[in-house]
């Protein structure tokens, strides 16, 4: 098993690798000169000259790419364009709130989204079922930065309960964070809603419940230790795929909630070209997906044991071989 | 059976929720006389009066964008003008008549040669750390802005507004002769830019240019405390203002990137106020009583910008090299409908590529007024009876894109068949100052010194910074060289009038469409709160 974690985590370095390179080429090869962005459109050709020489701008791409990844190996993300600072501090302050928000958002998602699946797979066609799917269904079509706004109109604007945007200058309290966690986790919640209910539908109806029933097995027992274990594979899945979706949804959300997070960092650092800044934040990003996909994989393995076999069975016969 | 009502019943009743709940948001965003918002208003009420004791002293001030930089001069731009504002003095400042007042110099001499000019400051200014404002510093300034000092050869973006400078002698402690190679006319003014600050010359020094944007020093009447990037400014009132201790304390520039957002956290008082705020939410701001409007005429201006090719070694649009097809445009081009889309027709439609309030500015007529069938002759007479296809291309802010799709509309009438194009402003940039790649776009600038010597220097002479319509016309040089160091009012006037008929009627560099309006809205309970059209808002005057 460490093996495998092992392995997963040296594949994931050839995948960052590469992204950074894709990210790389894409701000070098854009159009604006970064010297120019920099310095404003009326600076002296001498002064961009000498900026572009700090920056060893002149140097062809691969060697500042290659310069780039050393730097990179050895932590250092380098410093910021625009502010002047090093990216990794800058990175460091936002990266909280960004990973705070999705777990909020996942958190809400799983205690929401699992048990009213189950009740409506249970309830199949009931009145709680069709108003569960009704909703469902509503918070995967609304685009979540219109929901935001509207969220904002009524709970912080007319209803006055809740903050509508993150502050400035007095502390952030549980109450911040309730509308962007309603948002980002909505539509993650609706999702999730549909595939649990799909799922436990399907396992409800085959063989082994029916046993488990017929042996006098109580309804909650059977749901919740029979059928709800194997329902939860694609669930696991979902929520895989959903953080990351949340890793990608930031940059909206916490540019709507004014959230002092890494999506705003690379939104801003995109339009005003700061090439470190904007690295920076993808390879967080692609870091963080890279390992939530990676525990997303052990969790399959704790779910079900047959998969964890498996993987034993594999790296056995490879031993011997 | 029963099943399927209850789940009809079930599904309309939540339908009819959504509806319910639907209508009662959009009251609260429009109209203002609805129970809900009337609540909201008395809560208010409420709290003013438990504050009335307790007099408010902070501000939250919302922008749309970071200003890359905060020391004097280095960032040009209106968010730049509002931090500038409150961290920097100039020697003089320009009146909205155009006269002038005394600001860190007591009162000024002009030599009777016009090449010098001396300033005899006040003696009881101090600098945020405490040091005392002096000839040196003012000496210091002039010649760093200017790029004069080895070690900033680039000088900052305020270079512009020194054209001749030579140099700056020091007189005595408080006397200043500041020394000119040629007549300028707006001298005056450009010396009563807001980008040129005065800095202290021994905290820059001793620090550096970038250990000094970190923590920037003014005299101006708030001093900064800290910056986190893309998100706020900190500034607290100077108490040793010398024109007056600000009535507000604590002031934080939040910045905010989603407007809609921005203005919701005003109505809920998150925030105080908002600037650079489209005119489409005046309605909003409007109809809430906690909320006031506030709007001005800006100097800013919105154009079609051809890429012409006249005399430069880049060439010119394939299409809009021929001047009788950029006519053909300015004939297309319905500047109404052009303003009431951007501005919601609370901007002004323009003639002159001169701002009307600056010196210099007199009325020019419309050379090219509205006549689809001139248009058409002159397409027919440049060879396109059947009209061609080009690119329109504009930046993701509202201010080029909203010009831009309707423009696109006007010329479809001519057969011209316009793509929309929206660029980050950095592939813009390149485009049309460097690469000249583009056939038309939507341009604009808005000049902070009111002289007409400066947009049109910036945009038309030979080389120019912002070289927009890649041409150079020695007759327009000349012109330009001519007036701006001409002191006669009517001569300069008649030179600029002439300057523009030559980019407008005989060249038709660019059609000027409209002028912007300067926007902001706040907490009605703000007082002393005045729009101006530089963006300079001297929240020293404001009070709670």
């Amino acid at each position: 098993m460490v093996r495998y974690i092992l392995k997963r985590l040296i594949i994931m370095i050839p995948i960052i690798v590469g992204i950074t390179l894709i990210v790389f080429a894409i701000l070098n090869y854009t159009p604006g000169d970064a010297a120019t962005l920099i310095l404003g459109f009326d600076a002296t050709e001498a002064s961009l000259d000498a900026l572009r020489a700090k920056l060893k701008l002149d140097d062809p791409f691969m060697v500042r790419y290659v310069r780039y990844l050393v730097g990179l190996l050895k932590g250092d993300l380098g410093i910021s364009w625009r502010h002047n600072t090093p990216v990794a501090a800058e990175l460091m302050n936002r990266i909280p709130n960004t990973l705070g928000l999705a777990a909020y958002a996942v958190t809400v998602m799983l205690i929401l989204g699992i048990p009213m699946g189950i009740i409506s797979a249970v309830r199949q066609y009931s009145l709680l079922d069709h108003t569960t799917l009704f909703i469902a269904l509503l918070m995967t079509s609304i685009p979540t930065f219109w929901l935001a706004l509207m969220m904002m109109l009524k709970f912080s604007l007319e209803l006055g309960i809740l903050p509508a945007t993150m502050p400035t200058s007095a502390a952030i309290t549980w109450k911040h964070w309730v509308l962007p966690t309603f948002m980002c986790s909505a539509n993650l919640t609706a999702s999730t809603v549909r595939t649990t209910r799909s799922n436990m539908l399907e396992v409800i109806r085959s063989d082994y419940i029916r046993t488990a029933k017929s042996k006098g097995a109580g309804q909650f027992r059977v749901i919740m230790y029979h059928a709800l274990r194997n329902a939860l594979m694609p669930v696991v899945t979902i929520v895989g795929i959903n953080f990351n979706v949340l890793m990608g949804g930031a940059v909206i959300t916490e540019q709507v909630f004014n959230i002092s997070g890494v999506g705003n960092l690379l939104i801003s650092s995109v339009r005003t070209k700061d090439a470190p800044m904007a690295m920076g934040c993808i390879i967080f990003i692609a870091t963080v997906i890279g390992i939530v996909n990676l525990l997303v994989d052990l969790l399959y393995v704790f779910i079900n044991p047959r998969l964890k076999s498996m993987y034993v069975r594999n790296n056995a016969a490879k031993e011997e071989s | 059976m029963s099943r399927k009502t209850l789940s009809i019943i079930s599904l309309s009743l939540i339908i009819l929720m959504m509806f319910v709940t639907a209508c009662s948001s959009n009251q609260t965003a429009a109209p203002p006389q609805d129970g809900s918002s009337n609540e909201q208003g008395q809560e208010t009420n409420n709290n003013d009066s438990k504050e009335e004791t307790v007099k408010r002293t902070d501000l939250v001030f919302g922008i749309p964008q970071d200003p890359q930089f905060l020391t004097a001069g280095r960032s040009n731009g209106q968010i730049p003008n509002i931090m500038q504002t409150q961290l920097y003095n100039n020697l003089l400042r320009t009146n909205p008549d155009g006269s002038y007042s005394p600001e860190l110099a007591k009162n000024w001499e002009v030599s009777d040669d016009n090449l010098t000019y001396t300033f005899y400051l006040r003696d009881d200014v101090l600098f945020h750390d405490g040091s005392k404002m002096t000839s040196k510093d003012v000496a210091f300034s002039f010649d760093y802005h200017a790029g004069k000092l080895a070690d900033y050869p680039s000088g900052t973006q305020a270079r512009s507004f020194l054209n001749f400078y030579e140099e700056t002698e020091i007189i005595d402690e408080y006397t200043v002769k500041i020394h000119y190679s040629k007549v300028y006319g707006p001298t005056l003014s450009c010396l009563s830019d807001i980008i040129l600050g005065i800095l202290p010359e021994d905290a820059f020094l001793s620090t550096g240019q970038d250990e000094f944007e970190k923590h920037p020093i003014g005299t101006g009447p708030y001093k900064f405390i800290s910056k986190v990037p893309g998100e706020t400014i900190k500034m607290q009132a100077n108490e040793d203002y010398f024109d007056g201790i600000p009535s507000i304390k604590d002031l934080t520039f939040s910045i905010r990137l989603d407007t809609d957002a921005a203005v919701i956290a005003l109505q809920t008082g998150e925030l105080d106020f908002v600037t650079n705020i489209a005119t489409s939410y005046k309605n909003t701001i409007d109809s809430d009583s906690n909320l006031k409007w506030f709007m001005t005429d800006s100097p800013g201006q919105g154009w079609v910008i051809f890429n012409t090719g006249i005399n430069t070694d880049k060439v010119g649009s394939k299409y809009f090299s021929d001047v009788r097809l950029r006519q053909a445009v300015a004939y297309a081009v319905d500047k109404e409908d052009i303003n009431i889309a951007s501005t919601d027709g609370y901007g002004k439609i323009i003639n002159s590529p001169i701002p009307n309030t600056f010196a210099g500015y007199t009325d020019v007529p419309d050379y090219y007024t509205r006549d689809l069938n001139k248009a058409e002759e002159l397409l027919i007479d440049a060879g396109y009876p059947n009209g061609f296809s080009v690119n329109l291309r504009c930046i993701t802010t509202p201010t080029y894109y909203k010009p831009a799709e309707t423009l696109i509309g006007q010329l479809a009438e001519i057969g011209i068949n316009a793509t929309l194009e929206v660029l980050e402003s950095g592939a813009y940039w390149t485009s049309i100052m460097t690469n000249y790649d583009y056939d038309i776009a939507i341009g604009n600038y808005t000049a902070t010194t009111p002289d007409a010597d400066i947009p049109l220097m910036q945009h038309y002479y030979t080389d120019a910074t912002l070289r927009y319509t890649n041409h150079s016309i020695k007759e327009l040089d000349d012109l330009l060289d001519k007036a701006r160091s001409e002191l006669d009012k009517s001569k300069r006037e008649e030179a600029y009038a002439k300057a523009v008929e030559v980019i407008l009627k005989d060249n038709c560099l660019v059609v000027p469409l409209y002028q912007f309006v300067v926007t902001g809205a706040g907490n009605a309970n703000l007082q002393n709160v005045n729009a101006s059209p530089y963006v300079d808002w001297k929240i020293s005057d404001w009070s709670w």
